[in-house]
């Protein structure tokens, strides 16, 4: 295990040694910043820069809270993925993978350490924010919602699937550009367009491009419904997305795309 | 049991898009021996770092099979007790010496007070203990070399692979790197040397293989290689023009010669003995006599040229 926790820690510091990740932090310490100065509750009023919310503190917060768990889901995953796109490519560069491949350890044990080293940067990142807008939140109203720290859980599974995505296109292009590009597009952008298109009845008459993107939009990871059910839960409203058959099909693309990655790496000659 | 063994083994590169085939290795059958510090050399192209990467797990073969420690080399277990410096290494700029040190211990299963005893030993032996918390990416090519053979030794291997372990190196660490390779070879570690200076692969090693085009085309002790067989050098003062012509006269088979120096090609030393006696009693001053033998540059050349010159085929 000490291998496998080598690989862990020296990807955590390289996360750290690159500035997105240091960005991403600066930007979480904003926003918490913002509400540690912007907020206060007297009695059973809340001001926001000093002027007066119309309404009770408790829905109030459920407000912020659904607004910043909202731009934390877009500004995560975008900065996020740029921010663990080079570590595949980087890891197969010549004269690194050398070293790494010469070590007692399976290929599958350094590509699991690897990605589970990305996994623990964008965790720490979302552990920070949350945990510390949570805090805020708390400290300020003395209200407490156990359900805004489920953003956590609920964004590390959106993530896990567009890192095994990531992964498996480092894997295979080698290329950090190109990584963070399809990273964004497939995962990300595709989701939504297939959502909307399993949403919507255009393809109604046409039985088999219905089926061709059914079956896409159950093979791609469900990101929008994820984030819409996450802030559904905070915002404490009627939930109208089915949670089981999302998170289902987000951990099947995550595991499917994680295994294909894994399998390249661990048949590619170097 | 061999510590490095391949046998019959290949690999061939094929271009996806013109699937035109390079066979960069063609049969290559080797066995290193514990204790030994063993050259591999050739020419660029010859194939010496794929072979060296099949034998680490880094690229693997098209057929034939290879060993470590009698292990099939694509079990990583079998990279237990190897350590590795690459021609091109890549450390983590990111890191001090201390902690690529530390790291690469970590990946090589070292664990606690051990580790750090050791890498602060190690530290000071390639004289990088004043750097240690300089980070890498600020490091000159000879330092990061220093460190790199550090990190290859860090877990105390019984096999080392060293890929131009001395380039970048200035010749003081040079020196130094290869009194560590002779100390380790008295401690019973086997050295596999992969370098393109001939004249260190000469100072240290005691067999070498020379690949050429994917094949071992010479393989051999440096003593075995490098000699010409019966061939004695009689260096001679101001001889005489006719004193070549006098010695084959009376029997004696010579050589071109080479710059002030008769070549005599004698199979026991009463025929060199009769040569000098010849040569005395025309008056002549010898200056010196030895066993003729060619550099390892020389022997180098030869093969190579014999083998039809260099190439990836």
């Amino acid at each position: 295990m000490i291998r496998f926790w080598a690989i862990i820690g020296n990807t955590f510091r390289e996360g750290i040694a690159k500035k997105t990740i240091l960005t991403i932090l600066v930007l979480s310490t904003l926003i918490i910043g913002f509400f540690l100065l912007a907020l206060n509750v007297g009695g059973d009023i809340m001001y926001l820069f000093g002027a007066e919310i119309d309404e009770l503190p408790e829905e109030a917060l459920r407000g912020f809270e659904a607004a910043v768990v909202a731009f934390f889901y877009q500004i995560s995953i975008f900065v996020g993925i740029f921010a663990v796109a080079s570590f595949f490519p980087s890891m197969q560069e010549k004269g690194t993978i050398d070293l790494l491949l010469s070590r007692p350890m399976s290929r599958f044990s350094i590509y699991t350490a690897k990605f589970l080293g990305c996994m623990v940067i964008v965790f720490v990142v979302a552990a920070y924010t949350i945990l510390g807008t949570w805090a805020i939140f708390w400290l300020k109203t003395g209200i407490a919602h156990k359900e805004y720290l489920y953003t956590i859980p609920i964004f590390m599974l959106a993530f896990f699937a567009f890192m095994g995505f990531i992964a498996m296109v480092g894997v295979i292009t080698r290329s950090t550009t190109l990584s963070a590009i399809l990273g964004i597009f497939f995962p990300f952008f595709f989701s939504l367009i297939f959502l909307g298109l399993h949403n919507s009845r255009i393809l109604s008459g046409y039985s088999f491009w219905h089926n061709f993107f059914e079956t896409l939009y159950w093979i791609f990871p469900k990101t929008p419904e994820l984030t819409a059910w996450n802030i559904d839960i905070i915002a404490g409203g009627a939930i109208d997305i089915d949670p089981v058959s999302a998170i289902w099909s987000t951990l099947a693309f995550a595991v499917g795309t994680f295994a294909i990655g894994a399998l390249i790496f661990q048949k590619r000659s170097y | 049991m061999h510590i490095i063994e391949t046998n019959a083994l290949r690999k061939t590169f094929t271009n996806l898009v013109t699937r035109r085939k390079v066979h960069a290795l063609r049969g290559v059958d080797l066995a290193v021996e514990r204790g030994e510090i063993f050259g591999l050399l050739g020419p660029n192209g010859a194939g010496k770092t794929t072979l060296v990467k099949i034998l680490l797990g880094i690229t693997y073969s098209t057929a034939g099979g290879a060993g470590l420690f009698g292990r099939s080399v694509r079990r990583s277990a079998s990279r237990a007790r190897v350590g590795y410096l690459p021609e091109n290494h890549r450390y983590p700029g990111f890191l001090k010496g201390r902690q690529v040190m530390a790291y690469y211990a970590r990946l090589s299963g070292m664990s606690g007070g051990a580790r750090k005893l050791r890498i602060d030993e190690l530290l000071k032996l390639v004289r990088m203990a004043e750097w240690a918390k300089t980070k890498m990416g600020k490091y000159s090519k000879g330092m990061q070399q220093r460190v790199g053979m550090a990190v290859s030794m860090v877990h105390d291997p019984d096999l080392l692979v060293l890929d131009e372990p001395t380039d970048g190196v200035d010749p003081i660490g040079r020196k130094e790197i290869r009194d560590i390779l002779l100390e380790l070879k008295e401690r019973g570690k086997t050295i596999f040397l992969n370098s393109h200076l001939l004249s260190e692969v000469e100072l240290v090693c005691d067999r070498i293989a020379i690949l050429n085009k994917g094949k071992v085309v010479s393989e051999g002790s440096v003593d075995e290689l490098t000699s010409v067989g019966n061939v004695w050098a009689i260096r001679l003062q101001d001889a005489p023009e006719h004193l070549p012509k006098l010695l084959t006269e009376k029997g004696f088979q010579l050589r071109e010669p080479d710059e002030d120096e008769l070549m005599l090609e004698a199979a026991d030393l009463a025929t060199v003995n009769g040569a000098v006696d010849l040569i005395r009693a025309e008056g002549v001053q010898i200056a010196g006599i030895r066993r003729r033998r060619l550099t390892l540059e020389e022997m180098f050349i030869d093969v190579i040229e014999r083998e039809g010159g260099s190439g990836v085929k």
